[in-house]
Order: C-alpha cells, then sequence, then structure tokens
C-alpha cells in the first residue's frame, strides 16, 4: 500500500474512536400543533398507557399475581329476550325469545374507524353502495353517550340491521340487531332502550395469591369461566410453560427455558386444508411440492382424527428450525396445534406435543352448564366437554328414530349410522350459513346457490326456532375422504350467534329418501339439556 | 536604502513542500485506488455482519459512520473472534470526494480534450453530494390508513424521541429530544438529564432498553429493574428482551424521573414506546401536573408532519388463486393539497411524489387468516413515506456521467480516426 493511502487509512481509522455520551441534553425548541393533529388521552391507565391490554398478558398472569381491573359490560335485557352467554368479539349477547333468527349483540372497540366499519355494515354486509355521511345519520343515545344509529333493510321482506354505535378515536363500539323485518320494527324500542342502557363497569377482581395449579395444569383462563365461554383447555406437558393467550392464540406455550420455541392452539383459521398446507409448506418452510392431505399420517386432536405435519428446515428464514402442526378442518375452518423451535429441541418434544395434541378440549363453562340430561340410549353423562367421545352424550338428547344405531366412538355431539352406509350427526361450526350451505354442496359437486335458490330453502323445526333445511344429491366426497356415488344429503342448520348448529343425514339416495321422516321426527324431538 | 521598509518574503521552503505534498496526497490516483478497495472491504464487512446485527444497524455503524470495529465473529466463529477497525462510509466518501474534486476538477487539465472526462467528474461529486444530502436531510418512515382515515403526521420505522407536552388551547405545544441523543448514556447505571431553562423541572432518563415487554409486579414475578408503583398503587417495571436483528420489531423503554425545580418533588414512571396505530391514532403519555399544569410526556417512534394530509379510500389486496400469498394489493387516496383535492392510485412502482415526499405502498395487515371485511376487521394500508430532498439527483447526476462519458468516447473516436487518416496520408506526402 502507499504511503500517502495508508496515511489516510489510519486517519479514517482513528477517527473510529467514539466520543462519550453526554450527560445533560436540551430539549429542541417547543413547537405548536393542533389538537387534531396531535390525538391525545391525557390521564390514561397504567395498562392502557403501556399498552398492556393489547399485548400478551405476559406470565404475570401465570404467576398468580393481582389480576388487572377488568371492564365488564352490562345492559338490560328487554322483556322477552333472552341473554345468551359472550362469544368472540360480543361482549355482550342477546336473541329474542323463541326467535333464532333475531340476534342482538355489542361488539366493544372494534377497529378502522367510523367511515371503514359504515362501509362494512352498508356494503360489505348488506350489499349497499351508498353509505351516508356519519352526520346523516339519526342520533341515539349509546351506553350515556351520544352515537348514531343506522338501520337497514336491503330487500322488502327480508332482513333487517339495527346498529346503534359510538367511536372513540378509530374504535367503534356497535350494538347490533339482526332480523326478519317485522320482529325488527317490533323490537325497535326495546333495542333503542337497551342502547341506552349500555353500561361499562370497572372490576377489580380480589388478590388470588399464586394460582393453585397442580402440575400438568390446565389452562382455561377463569375470566372466560366467569363468562360462560366456551373455552380450551390442554394438559401442559412436563417441561413446558403455558403463556397467557394472545391474539389468534386460544392456548400458547413454549419449552421452558427455550424462547425459541413456540406451541399454540389457533382455532377457526379459515383458508381451506389446501391454502393452509400451501401456507405451512412453502410459504413458511419454502417447500414447493405440497402433498395432499390424504398422505399425511393421522393424529388424535381435541378427541377429533386428524393430520399430522412434520417439517424441518429454513422456516420463516431461520436455518435449522423444525415443526409439528396437528390440524383438522371442519369445512374450509381449520383447528391447528403448532410447535415450531430448533430443529432438535422439536424432535426431543415430538411425543409431548402428540399427547397435548390428544388432551385438548373445548370446554362450555360458566353459567351456562353443558350437562347431559337423558340420552337416546339413556347413557349417563353429563359432561361438560362439547364435544364428546361417547356416542349419543353431549348437551342435547333426541328421540332416536327406529333402525339408527349409536356410532361409537364419535366426536360428534351426537351420531348414528343407519343403512348401508349411511350416518346422522349433529355438530357445529364457526361461520355463516350461506357459505357453509355451499360448502356441504361442494361435497356432492354442486355448485353455489343462487340467491333464489337459497331464498326458496325450506324451513324446519329445531331446537325451538327455524332451521334452513338443504336436501341436495351427487356423488358425495367429504373433507376426510369419503365417497359415497349416488348419494343424498338433508341437512337441517340454524345458526346461533357465530356457530352453526347442524344436522347431517348422509347416505345412498334411496335410503335416504326412506329416512327424511325419521329426520323430521328426529329434529323435533332435539332438545337442548338444561 | 531604508532598511525598515515592509519586504514580502516567500513562505519557507518546507511549508510550500507540504502544502504541495497534501496537495499531491489529496488528489493522488493511488489514493483513489486505496479507498475504492477501502469501501470494497467494508462493504465485505458489512454484508457478513448484517447477518448478525440487521439491515438498520450495519447501515449505521457500518456505511454512516466515520469509522467502525468490525467484530469477524460471523466470519471465523463465536469462539474465534477477531476485531478488526475500518474506516466507515463516510469518512471513504468523504476522502473520496475531495479527492475527486480536487484530483479530478481541480487539478485537471481544463481543455476541451478533456471536457468528457471533468463532465463525468462533475456527475460523480454531484452523486457523492447527493448521498451526503440524503443522509443529513432525509427521513424515511411509514403512515398505515384504515379505508376512510386520513391524517398529516408519519412516523419513524426506527427512531424514538422524548416527547414533552402540554395543551394551550386548541394546540398542543410540543418539545422533542431524538433518543440517539441519550440513549447511549442512559443505558446500565447511566442517567442522562433533560432540561430547559423556561421549563419548571428537569427529566432524568434511566435504564434505557432497546426492546423490552412492561410488567405488572406480582408476588411471585421477579424484576431485573425497578418497580414504579402507579397511583392506583400497581406496580410495573421494563423486562428486558432480546434485541431483534430487524430494528422495527423492537420497542424501546426507559424509566423517567421528573424533578420539580422548586421544592425538588419527584414524579417517577416508565415509558414505553408502543405504537397503537393504526387501531388507534391516539397517544397516551404519561400525565403529571405542576403548578397547575398539565404535562404529558411520552416515549415514540418520531413524529414527523407531512405537508399535506392525506386520506385512504380504497385498499384492494387479491390473492394467487387458491392460496393466501398476495399476488397484488394497491391503494387509491385522496390528497388534501393547498385547498385541493386530488386523487392518486398507490401501487408497485407508482408511488405518489408531492413536497419531496414519496409515499409507496409497502404493506397492509392485519395480516391474520381473518383480516378484511367481510368476514373479519376491515383492511388497513401501508405506506412507506420518504421525505428526501435529493430524491431526483441520482438521477440527474446519471445524466451527467452518461453526457461525460458520451463526450469522452466521441472525442477519443474522432481524435483516432484523425490520426489514422493523418497517417494514412504520410507515405503520399513522402
Amino acid at each position: 500500500m502507499s504511503y500517502p493511502g495508508l496515511l489516510l487509512l489510519t486517519t479514517l481509522a482513528l477517527l473510529s474512536a467514539g466520543c462519550s455520551d453526554p450527560t445533560e441534553v436540551s430539549f429542541a425548541a417547543p413547537r405548536k400543533v393542533s389538537r387534531d393533529q396531535r390525538p391525545t388521552t391525557w390521564d390514561a391507565p397504567t395498562r392502557d398507557r403501556l399498552g398492556m391490554r393489547e399485548m400478551d398478558k405476559a406470565s404475570a398472569h401465570d404467576a398468580g399475581q393481582q389480576e388487572p381491573s377488568q371492564e365488564r359490560w352490562t345492559g338490560t335485557t328487554p322483556s322477552g329476550w333472552e341473554e345468551l352467554a359472550p362469544q368472540r368479539f360480543r361482549e355482550l349477547n342477546w336473541r329474542v325469545a323463541g326467535n333464532g333468527e333475531a340476534e342482538c349483540y355489542l361488539s366493544v372497540g372494534v377497529g378502522g374507524g367510523v367511515a371503514a366499519n359504515l362501509k362494512r355494515w352498508y356494503t360489505a354486509q348488506n350489499g349497499i353502495q351508498d353509505v351516508p355521511a356519519l352526520e346523516s345519520l339519526p342520533v341515539v343515545e349509546i351506553a350515556g353517550r351520544k352515537g348514531h344509529l343506522v338501520e337497514l333493510t336491503p330487500a322488502p321482506g327480508g332482513k333487517t340491521t339495527m346498529i346503534a354505535f359510538f367511536a372513540d378515536g378509530a374504535q367503534v363500539t356497535s350494538l347490533k340487531f339482526t332480523g326478519p323485518e317485522v320482529v325488527a320494527k317490533q323490537q325497535r324500542e326495546p333495542f333503542l332502550a337497551l342502547a341506552k342502557s349500555l353500561r361499562m363497569e370497572t372490576e377489580r377482581p380480589t388478590e388470588t395469591g399464586p394460582r393453585t395449579t397442580t402440575n400438568p395444569t390446565r389452562n382455561a383462563p377463569a375470566n372466560d369461566q366467569a363468562r360462560g365461554e366456551k373455552a380450551w383447555t390442554g394438559t401442559t406437558p412436563n417441561g413446558w410453560e403455558e403463556l397467557a393467550p394472545q391474539r389468534f392464540r386460544e392456548l400458547n406455550w413454549r419449552v421452558a427455558g427455550n424462547r425459541e420455541t413456540e406451541c399454540y392452539l389457533s382455532v377457526a383459521v379459515g383458508g381451506g386444508v389446501a391454502g393452509n398446507m400451501t401456507r405451512w409448506y412453502s410459504q413458511q418452510f419454502g417447500i414447493a411440492d405440497v402433498p395432499k392431505p390424504e398422505a399425511l399420517p393421522e393424529v388424535e386432536i381435541a378427541g377429533r382424527q386428524g393430520r399430522l405435519v412434520e417439517l424441518a428446515g429454513t422456516y420463516n428464514e431461520k436455518p435449522g428450525m423444525a415443526m409439528l402442526l396437528a390440524f383438522f378442518a371442519d369445512g374450509a375452518q381449520l383447528t391447528t396445534l403448532k410447535l415450531t423451535g430448533p430443529e432438535a429441541i422439536v424432535k426431543q418434544n415430538r411425543e409431548p406435543f402428540l399427547a397435548l395434541a390428544k388432551s385438548l378440549r373445548m370446554q362450555a363453562a360458566g353459567p351456562e352448564p353443558a350437562g347431559a340430561q337423558g340420552t337416546p340410549e339413556k347413557t349417563p353423562a353429563p359432561s361438560i366437554h362439547s364435544t364428546q367421545k361417547s356416542g349419543g352424550t353431549g348437551a342435547f338428547t333426541a328421540t332416536v328414530p327406529a333402525g339408527w344405531t349409536v356410532k361409537t366412538p364419535s366426536n360428534r355431539m351426537l351420531h348414528y349410522t343407519f343403512g348401508s352406509e349411511g350416518e346422522v350427526y349433529m355438530s357445529q361450526l364457526g361461520g355463516t350459513l350461506r357459505p357453509t350451505l355451499d360448502i356441504w354442496r361442494g361435497e356432492l359437486g354442486l355448485p353455489a346457490l343462487s340467491d333464489s335458490e337459497f331464498q326458496a330453502l325450506p324451513k324446519v323445526s329445531m331446537l325451538g326456532g327455524d332451521a334452513t333445511l338443504l336436501d341436495a344429491a351427487g356423488n358425495f366426497q367429504s373433507m376426510s375422504g369419503k365417497q359415497i356415488p349416488g348419494a343424498r344429503v338433508l341437512i337441517a342448520a340454524q345458526v346461533e350467534g357465530t356457530a352453526i348448529v347442524f344436522v347431517k343425514l348422509v347416505g345412498k339416495a334411496a335410503e335416504v329418501e326412506a329416512q327424511r321422516e325419521a329426520l323430521l321426527q328426529f329434529l323435533a324431538t332435539l332438545r337442548r339439556t338444561p | 536604502m531604508n532598511t525598515n521598509a515592509p519586504t514580502t518574503s516567500a513562505p519557507p521552503l518546507s511549508r510550500v513542500h507540504w502544502a504541495r505534498q497534501a496537495l499531491e496526497l489529496c488528489s493522488s490516483l493511488k489514493v483513489t485506488v486505496v479507498l475504492l478497495l477501502a469501501f470494497g472491504l467494508l462493504t465485505f464487512a458489512g454484508t457478513l455482519a448484517q447477518e448478525k446485527l440487521g439491515l438498520f444497524v450495519v447501515q449505521r455503524d457500518f456505511f454512516e459512520s466515520f469509522g467502525v470495529v468490525w467484530d469477524t465473529e460471523v466470519w471465523f466463529g463465536s469462539d474465534r473472534t477477531l476485531k478488526i477497525p475500518l474506516p466507515g462510509g463516510y469518512s471513504i466518501m468523504l476522502a473520496l470526494f475531495v479527492n475527486l474534486v480536487i484530483g479530478g476538477i481541480v487539478r485537471h487539465r481544463w481543455h476541451w480534450r478533456n471536457m468528457g472526462i471533468l463532465v463525468t467528474h462533475l456527475g460523480i461529486a454531484l452523486l457523492l453530494i447527493a448521498g451526503f444530502v440524503k443522509l443529513h436531510f432525509s427521513y424515511a418512515g411509514h403512515v398505515a390508513l384504515y379505508e376512510g382515515n386520513q391524517t398529516s403526521t408519519m412516523i419513524s420505522f426506527h427512531d424514538y424521541e422524548l416527547a414533552l407536552s402540554r395543551l394551550d388551547g386548541d394546540n398542543i405545544v410540543e418539545r422533542t429530544i431524538e433518543s440517539a441523543r441519550f440513549d447511549g448514556g442512559a443505558r446500565g447505571l447511566g442517567r442522562v438529564t433533560m432540561t430547559a431553562d423556561d421549563l419548571p423541572f428537569t427529566i432524568v432518563v434511566s435504564h434505557w432498553l432497546d426492546n423490552c415487554e412492561p410488567m405488572q409486579k406480582g408476588p411471585m414475578v421477579q424484576a431485573r429493574l425497578p418497580v414504579v408503583t402507579d397511583a392506583a398503587g400497581a406496580g410495573y417495571f421494563l423486562e428486558e428482551q432480546k434485541v431483534e436483528a430487524e430494528r422495527e420489531r423492537n420497542t424501546a423503554g426507559c424509566y423517567v424521573k421528573i424533578v420539580e425545580k422548586v421544592g425538588r418533588k419527584e414524579h417517577e414512571t416508565i415509558l414505553y414506546g408502543w405504537d397503537p396505530r393504526p387501531k388507534a391514532e391516539d397517544r397516551r403519555p404519561y400525565t403529571f401536573r405542576i403548578d397547575g399544569v398539565t404535562w404529558g410526556l411520552d416515549l415514540r417512534r418520531v413524529v414527523w408532519d407531512l405537508p399535506f394530509p392525506v386520506r385512504l379510500d380504497k385498499f384492494q389486496k387479491t390473492d394467487h388463486p387458491g392460496t393466501m400469498t398476495p399476488r397484488d394489493f394497491s391503494s387509491w387516496v385522496t390528497v388534501f393539497d393547498g385547498g385541493v383535492e386530488r386523487k392518486v392510485h398507490i401501487y408497485m412502482n407508482h408511488p405518489l411524489r408531492s413536497h419531496d415526499h414519496v409515499f409507496f405502498q409497502t404493506n397492509w395487515g392485519p395480516q391474520g387468516p381473518r383480516g378484511g371485511a367481510p368476514l373479519g376487521p376491515p383492511w388497513y394500508s401501508v405506506f412507506e413515506v420518504a421525505r428526501n430532498p435529493s430524491d431526483d439527483w441520482p438521477k440527474y447526476a446519471s445524466y451527467v456521467v452518461f453526457a461525460g462519458l458520451l463526450v469522452h468516447f466521441v472525442t477519443k473516436l474522432l481524435r483516432y480516426l484523425q490520426s489514422s487518416t493523418r497517417k494514412a496520408s504520410l507515405p503520399e506526402m513522402s
């Protein structure tokens, strides 16, 4: 190297010696901005200020420390309405008694702001392109605040939606009623009175001290139980630690002492089996060849038959990683238990993972105990599990028609067989009715329902309300691969909150025709156990 | 002879010698080569270091600094590390600029035959100046909006600032300090005091953490850092987290003590630099009152005001069939520019440019499987926004370099053709 160059480089390298950090600094000159430009909530509680409500509630919860104060919504239930257990995204939940189609619920803090939510209600949900300005909507009182009212009836004689709402910044709190136009007109005043009566109360639970958990622990948030929600439980493997649930993670663990591992349960993930397998294989592990689901090994998850995905390689651009993923599908929605981490650790924890998958249960908890009364076979059994291992037990009872045989074991709520390969079962799914009906038609190779076909579907009585009856024929191929050429399907489906409760009868067309009346009798005797 | 008459003596020979030596050094072609080699080495080291340190840190420490000590852990393995001091990209570029200006322009023979080379050097100098202006006078951040929402601020991806604010009628009076000015001194046991003559208090910042989570103290929860009790009696502390190489995934936090100048009363709290946007627009500063005046103290990602408000009218995302991999996503926005509304469609390679600001479509949310109406919450769109006064200068510099090289090669060609013709005519003359 030349002398001048060496001299220059030495000088430059010497410049790399850093200066010491200052111990005193001054603020920049003050500047004035409008309040609109800096939306500010003054005196926010510490947990709000630090974003702890939005974040992982972290290990403090499990360690049994004092619970943070909880917000609880209350409202005066109108006479003739019945209160239902809260659900995801429904802080409070009602329906007009005896009318399964008229429902009302409170959603708190939905993001997106007023404009985006108006667009969602008008255009996306009701097909109305002209979204009015907020100022043009009638003013109502909701939760002691000034709010606005949306009333929508897209088609005469169809469903009416009434929404009373207010916004805190970009977060919208809304009380929404949907039901037949006639019912909505009758219930307009009770609805507005309910909106007016809503209040948010803040309560601080008593200090509990360390939670008396035993090992293995059961991961079921106490608050959820108190609110009567359905909570998932699972037996935490030895050497694992529970973490607080997060958004899209109903249950959450990691291998103790290894922050790189994570294992969590996700429920009702959309996109179907194919879409999700592409995501796991191609997007997360960069594997182009995605196998068919049938090629995957079978595994038990949450008392049901599922499939197991085992992958190793570069995960999300991190080499030396592995994934174990057990899943089952309800239509296009998947429930998955996923373990990721360094390959060696994932391998070591394969058996504990499979045991955990097997132990998963969805538990109906809280004020709506799901104990079964009697069953067709008079099997005892009130169980708090909504998915049952033994046939004919669960939170529903019905008179079993002659010729139907209880199927055991089964993961369905009620499950029977008839004829050569026919079966009837009762179950429930997340989602909305029409896409689900289209999925069932898809199992027969039929196209989606048109608007008029959907409107023309007959109703049958089920669980004190009207259920939609789908009657379709074709070559049946279920999501799990079962095939019945020349099949016919009868499905009675009823929307309950965000779930669809249904009874499905499938078999050879001639056998199904013979069972049609039996099915209607079965539906008429179907009862929810108190 | 008047001996008192002032005389103009020539500078000492040695001084002339050194000045000439310095000029020779600055304009030396050998120095150019050494600098380019050093830059090559720096790029090599920076590329390797990026695996461990991440893009942001490497860019800052290797390419925007005067010097850096390269820890070769990635290269040799963690058990055999070698620390090599290297000149930083800033000092190399500075030296290269001086070398270019003195050697390539000032000391170059100004003759029409060299015009192409001179113009080319001018173009390269302009390129280096554009880099300098970008480094010192530009900034970049992001804007995230739900459909129907509008904003007139953008937020930094990486950098934090401590913002002190108080209400003043319909306005907020705000003072800020960028964290880069105090986070080094406020780490570990360090303390940095912030003050201003017209403030009735000083602020002492300590326990700066690049990535952390706030925790609530409980009987079974061990706190490694001090626990601060809030007005409701609950104790909180910051728990340090591993610093991610992707800097935007980190959330910084610190402890602050506000000491009143009169009475020395202390208000102590923790600040956490999380951002609720786009779900919520509001900031939630630590609020305290002194002499009836309400103050707010906030740790936030640096906020810049845009010269125009922008509203997201529509966001559209389409996926490849049968997958959740996006094929295309784009946004329709309205720009409110001096009372005039302008509709702009922003999509891949078609940014919005206005008032030195460039909006690029960069992301969307929520990214979970339930995103998007009507099945889930509505979409929001994310734009990377860059303000760079020298945004177009590299383009102009390229034109200048191209023109210079064109002139140079055409001149060379003409001279070659002339000399060939001359050579061909020589035998005839003889």
